[in-house]
């Protein structure tokens, strides 16, 4: 290598210390800016939760549900929602949906809603059978009731009550 | 021994009964509609099918006569029974009963029927509610309490056992 090489390799080097050191300043700023950001979103955040918890706590949240009641917003927006038919519209679009139809099935399908149902069909059952045993037996008490009168009388005029099994012969 | 309460009526028997034939009388058809399909498409002689009907016509009774005998027999209750919530015991020991006197029993449901059911009508003037089959085998016919969930029975006291 000659002399002027080495000289120019020098004069390169020397040169290029200042950049090096902006370049180096800038990463320092950019990883800066990068923190404080993240920072000021977690501090955001923090507030915007700290705000709603506020609310929640408060009766701000009362007062802001009671004005729209009194101003009559909900059911504006109901009527709206009714007139320009975007209940029917919605409506259409779940029933078209193959996810409405997936979801029906996996509930339909699902252990816990089938037990409910079988559960609430004993049930019914039950209930119809309750009410035919009662009817009838209530009928045997009329039928009963009914035929004793055409009963031939017995000594002394008197008739047979109906005993209960419990009162009669034990072994 | 089981819980027993008062003498069971008529219309609750005769509901009881019909559950029973319902039940009784469905399966049979069951059996034979689907022997009869079977019979129809083989193109047996005609010697054959009798023959069959004439076993299925057995099978029939024998059927009924043991439907019948065996519940009346082991829980005192058919399946009509049960639903009506009365059963059938003996009328000295209050158990159920041995099974000849069961299907003595069934005879005699048969044969009270024939007058008009005058054999059965005949419990409506009687102090126990008993019918011809139950003069006939001694039974008696009372109604099952309902039985009490387990969650309202009261907590077995220390001792007991």
């Amino acid at each position: 290598m000659s002399v002027v090489g080495s000289v120019f390799d020098a004069g390169t080097r020397v040169t290029s210390i200042p950049l090096r050191g902006t370049v180096a300043l800038i990463d320092v700023g950019l990883a800066i800016e990068q923190r404080s950001r993240a920072v000021l979103r977690a501090a955001a955040g923090r507030l915007a939760l700290d705000t709603l918890d506020a609310v929640l706590a408060g009766d701000a949240l009362d007062r802001v549900l009671e004005r729209i009641e009194t101003a009559g917003v909900a059911q504006r927006i109901a009527e709206r929602i009714l007139e320009d038919g975007v209940a029917e519209q919605i409506v259409a679009l779940l029933l078209e949906s193959e996810e409405l139809w997936v979801l029906v099935d996996e509930i339909a399908r699902s252990p816990s809603v089938t037990e409910a149902i079988t559960h609430q069909s004993a049930g019914f059952v039950d209930q119809i059978t309750d009410t035919v045993r009662e009817r009838s037996r209530e009928a045997d008490t009329w039928v009963q009731s009914a035929a004793r009168r055409f009963r031939p009388s017995r000594k002394g005029g008197e008739t047979a009550k109906l005993t209960p099994l419990s009162d009669t012969r034990q072994p | 021994m089981p819980a027993v309460g008062a003498y069971a009526g008529l219309v609750t028997r005769t509901i009881a009964f019909a559950l029973d034939a319902a039940l009784v009388n469905g399966v049979a058809l069951l059996v034979g509609v689907t022997i009869g399909l079977g019979v129809s498409i083989l193109h047996l002689p005609k010697q054959i099918e009798t023959a069959i009907a004439a076993v299925l016509g057995m099978a029939w009774v024998l059927w009924l006569v043991g439907y019948f005998a065996f519940f009346w027999s082991t829980t005192g209750q058919t399946p009509g029974d049960r639903v009506m919530r009365i059963r059938v015991l003996d009328g000295h020991n209050r158990g159920p009963l041995r099974p000849l006197r069961a299907a003595l029993r069934f005879g005699g449901v048969l044969l009270a029927s024939i007058p008009l059911f005058a054999g059965i009508l005949v419990m409506l003037w009687d102090d126990r509610h008993r019918c011809l089959q139950d003069r006939l085998a001694r039974t008696i016919v009372v109604y099952v309490p309902k039985p009490v969930p387990p969650a309202q029975r009261l907590p077995s006291v220390a001792g007991d056992a």
